[in-house]
């Protein structure tokens, strides 16, 4: 086991190495002054000079990207050249909002797709599992801001039962509550679909083994050998997904937090492409690759927690 | 419909017994038609549609549905029906030069990979995962935010950000036939690699990567108008749909019907396209076949 | 043992579909089993055992079910019972044990988790109260050191000791009736007649009845009262088992018997019996094994026999027919294979 975790946080380490490397020189691979084409040509020759020293981009090119990995293992992640607060600080302030949206996203997908597909594969074929099977289709082909465009039109403007607009604020609960439920549902529907498919594909699988027959001679209930005996082993294959899961749902969330005018890295990034924010885009995007390679290891290892027999051959 | 006679010789049998099987199916039908629409919009859009696409009417502006503009009219008075099927080209002119560059970049990756295996292949692995780790949207607007969104920008940004997939199916496809009988024949028999790759892995890897290609056309679809939508991606006046989505929504509460029909065109779009990869992939795959009994 | 029976099949029939059609299952299968009896089932693989005990414990796969016929156990006519009634007698009254528990008891799950469960699923007791009536029924069937055994997965234990945890579940709730499907086919000759040996010792103990199906003659001989022989899905012959291995009357029986390995010979390949046992494809219009039978005779291919009471024993043969039988006369009809 301990080898294994080395060799996968060796990886790890690799990965997040190479594309700091790439984002640090991202700035030189287009032609021309990478300060004229941070702040386009109008900017001032002054302004221009303070933030070429600001970024450093007048050290070598080397140079540059050793600083700007060294920063951020340390955790600076650059200055903002407009407000010149630091990276780190501006992405913490937000980054609860948006990790509050995604896990709820992704609980809310578990929630909903994992009995969907229970009851798809328990009554294989029935009208009522191509309904199952239609809808899942058509949410998983949903673009996440269709989804969240539609949800807003019928809920939020057309019914005005759930407020649009902004993500609240932690001291009223409630209302942060309610403004969740929108673009978190938003983001879960495509993995709604998805993990009723994974869902039900692995249950039928299961549903036939041997030990589900014998669950059976037991005289366990039909819930408890569909939920407990036949879903433990299925939900296996399911939690591998979910790590690739909260990094896509971290991309949706962009458009998710832009459209229902959350604060959050979402809207964070966006602002920060408006305004050619180099530092403030590369920050976001070292920030999202660590979630989602460190999500993706969490994964790895609960899926060994969940099924004995690998976590045996781990520890030998 | 080039996924259908690509392999030539033999296969026009093969090929009416594949479109029989698909029409055979529900979602293959749907998906079929939406296709089939999408090329007819493609290829006579501008001169089916009732207005031209960037004919203003401001006395008529923001209106819903009636009897002369069917869908509605936008915040310039523009004919909504019109600029959607104007529209279609736009996506597909993106869209389909992304995938095929993103088939290019994945092969360039992935052929390498699967076929010197080692060093080679774990170097691009890990350059794959590192690329892997930024959602496509986020590594898109990166490169977008840097380089300016052109059209061939967004085009560009597009591929990179699709090879991933392209060059991870490649790499494996050529694993599975790097060490078939034929290859390790020519080997023996002194051909370089550059031919052995060309010439005898290529067109042996070629009918996964199809099916990709068609698989990551809704995707395309999808990202390409996500990116217009966030005002990165193509750009005003040009009525692509992420364009007509973003000035809908800026005008969403008093005028909600751009918002809806672009939403319900890109659901549509991406499940028609995506039930007739499916269904085309169940045919082509003998294993999937049984599967779905 | 004049009791009335516990278990008693009735012209039991079974069909499933598969490509489409109605394929055949086990054909008018009918014995009685009392209380404290052992019955077992031989027959070689396809014979429709397996079918059998999974019809009678209402466990069918989904592609098959009971055609006609009648199983009643205590009473109750189990074909016509409701999901209900049938989830309420097993593990309590009907327990099954199945072949090859490693794939049977759940991977994940903890020996004693499992064993815990099936208490509950009739009971509403303390987790902490079963799992000493775990440990209790473990250390019964020869397992030490239970405390431990509890909390470790089905891949962590050796096949027998599997096995007989198989039959610890089992016998946890103390059923009327056992069914032990293959029970020892997983395991090596030594420890086969332990497990039997443990079954039987139950019975006496506990006075559960028990169905044992083997493909092995060794293992029936060894501890059953009753044999039924099966073949292509009907019963060839039942009969006392000190009988049936002494004067088995059914040419088939006559075979089984000639094949059981000897302990001397071991080492040489098995002998097998000629020919195969014919598919659920095949229709069959006069006997099952008039194939591959040496004595066959035309009518043997052209009528179905009976199955008729010769002495204490029923067979299906037609040389034991009471009327077309040609058990005591030499001069009609010569075999068929010897003109």
């Amino acid at each position: 086991m301990m080898i294994y975790l080395g060799k996968r946080l060796g990886m790890i380490a690799a990965v997040l190495l190479i594309l700091m490397v790439f984002l640090g020189g991202l700035i030189h691979l287009v032609p021309g002054d990478p300060v004229k084409i941070i702040m386009g040509p109008l900017a001032s020759d002054s302004f221009a000079a303070s933030v070429r020293s600001e970024m450093g981009l007048d050290k070598p090119i080397a140079i540059q990207m050793l600083d700007f990995i060294f920063g951020a293992v340390h955790g600076d992640l650059g200055k903002d050249f407009v407000s010149h607060r630091p990276v780190t600080v501006m992405i913490g302030g937000v980054l609860p909002h948006t990790m509050i949206l995604a896990v709820t996203g992704l609980g809310l997908a578990i929630l909903i797709g994992l009995p969907l597909g229970v009851y798809s594969a328990v009554h294989a074929n029935s009208a009522i599992d191509k309904a199952i099977a239609s809808v899942s289709i058509t949410l998983i082909t949903l673009p996440p801001y269709v989804a969240g465009l539609l949800l807003l039109l019928t809920f939020a403007v057309t019914l005005a039962w759930l407020p649009a607009l902004g993500a609240g604020n932690f001291s009223a609960p409630l209302d942060y509550a309610a403004r969740l439920i929108l673009p978190s549902l938003a983001l879960a529907l495509g993995w709604i679909g998805y993990l009723a498919r994974l869902t039900r594909a692995s249950m039928l699988e299961i549903l036939g083994a041997n030990y589900v027959r014998t669950a059976r001679s037991f005289g366990l209930s039909d819930t408890r050998i569909h939920y407990l005996y036949a879903l433990r082993s299925a939900v296996i294959p399911v939690v591998a997904v979910l790590g690739v899961g909260l990094g896509h749902l971290l991309g949706g969330a962009i458009f998710i937090e832009v459209i229902f005018g959350r604060q959050g890295l979402g809207t964070l990034f966006y602002d920060a492409i408006a305004t050619r924010n180099f530092p403030v885009i590369r920050g976001v995007a070292v920030v999202v690759a660590t979630l989602f390679v460190v999500t993706n290891l969490l994964a790895d290892l609960s899926y060994r927690l969940l099924d004995p027999r690998i976590r045996v051959e781990a520890k030998t | 419909m080039s996924v259908f006679t690509i392999t030539g010789g033999k296969t026009r049998s093969a090929n009416a017994g594949t479109v029989r099987r698909l029409l055979r199916n529900s979602g293959g039908k749907f998906g079929l038609l939406v296709v089939l629409v999408l090329v007819v919009l493609f290829v006579f859009g501008p001169q089916l549609a009732p207005f031209g696409s960037a004919q203003q009417d401001i006395a008529s502006r923001l209106q819903g549905p009636s009897f002369k503009h069917l869908l509605g009219t936008d915040h310039l008075g523009r004919d909504l029906l019109s600029r959607l099927i104007v529209g279609v080209r736009i996506e597909l002119l993106v869209a389909i030069p992304s995938v095929l560059g993103a088939l290019v970049l994945g092969l360039l990756l992935g052929l390498p990979a699967g076929y010197f295996g080692g060093a080679v292949d774990a170097a691009i692995v890990v350059i794959l995962d590192a690329l892997h780790a930024l959602p496509t949207v986020v590594l898109a607007l990166t490169l977008l935010a840097l380089l300016g969104n052109s059209l061939g920008n967004v085009i560009f940004v597009m591929a990179i950000s699709l090879a991933p997939s392209f060059a991870r199916v490649a790499r494996a496809s050529v694993f599975s036939v790097r060490h078939s009988a034929y290859v390790e024949a020519e080997r023996f028999l002194g051909a370089s690699n550059g031919r052995i790759l060309l010439l005898h892995i290529l067109p042996n890897i070629i009918p996964p990567l199809l099916l990709l290609v068609a698989m990551s056309l809704p995707t395309a679809i999808a990202v390409e108008t996500g990116l217009s939508f966030l005002g990165l991606g193509v750009r005003p006046p040009t009525p692509s749909w992420g364009v007509i989505l973003a000035d809908g929504f800026a005008r969403v509460r008093t005028a909600p019907w751009a918002v809806l029909w672009t939403c319900l065109a890109l659901a549509i779009t991406t499940l028609g396209c995506t039930l007739l990869g499916e269904t085309l992939r169940d045919i082509l795959d003998p294993k999937r076949i049984g599967d779905q009994q | 043992m004049t009791t009335q029976p516990i278990l008693s099949v009735e012209a039991l029939t079974t069909n499933y579909r598969a490509d489409g059609m109605s394929l055949r299952g086990i054909k008018d299968i009918s014995f009685d089993l009392k209380r404290g009896e052992i019955l077992g089932i031989v027959g070689e693989s396809g014979s429709g055992k397996s079918t059998l005990s999974f019809a009678i414990s209402r466990l069918l796969p989904e592609n098959a079910q009971i055609e006609s016929g009648q199983i009643e156990f205590s009473g109750l006519d189990l074909t016509i019972a409701s999901p209900k009634e049938m989830r309420r007698l097993r593990g309590d009254k009907i327990a099954m044990v199945f072949q090859d528990p490693l794939s049977s008891l759940h991977p994940c799950l903890t020996i004693g988790r499992q064993m815990v469960d099936a208490l509950r699923a009739h009971n509403s007791g303390s987790r902490k109260e079963y799992q000493n009536l775990a440990a209790d029924m473990l250390a019964r069937v020869g397992i030490g050191n239970t405390g431990q055994r509890l909390r470790q997965y089905p891949h962590e234990l050796s096949g027998g000791m599997r096995q007989r945890v198989m039959i610890a579940i089992a016998l946890l709730l103390r059923p009327d009736l056992l069914i032990a499907d293959e029970p020892t086919s997983a395991l090596d000759v030594s420890l086969q007649g332990q497990i039997i040996g443990l079954l039987a010792g139950f019975r006496e103990k506990l006075g559960t009845s028990v169905l044992i199906i083997s493909h092995d003659l060794t293992v029936i001989s060894s501890a059953a009262d009753f044999v039924l022989v099966m073949y292509a899905g009907e019963s060839m012959e039942l009969a006392n088992a000190e009988e049936i291995f002494r004067h088995p009357l059914h040419p088939y029986t006559q075979s089984l018997i000639s094949v059981m390995p000897d302990r001397r010979l071991r080492g040489k390949p098995l002998p097998t019996i000629p020919g195969r046992v014919p598919s659920a494809h095949e229709t069959i219009v006069g006997c099952a094994f008039a194939g591959r039978c040496p004595q066959t005779r035309h009518v043997c291919s052209a009528e179905r026999p009976q199955f008729s009471a010769v002495g204490l024993s029923r067979v299906r043969c037609h040389i034991y027919d009471p009327q077309s039988g040609w058990l005591f006369d030499t001069e009609a009809e010569k075999p068929a294979a010897a003109r």
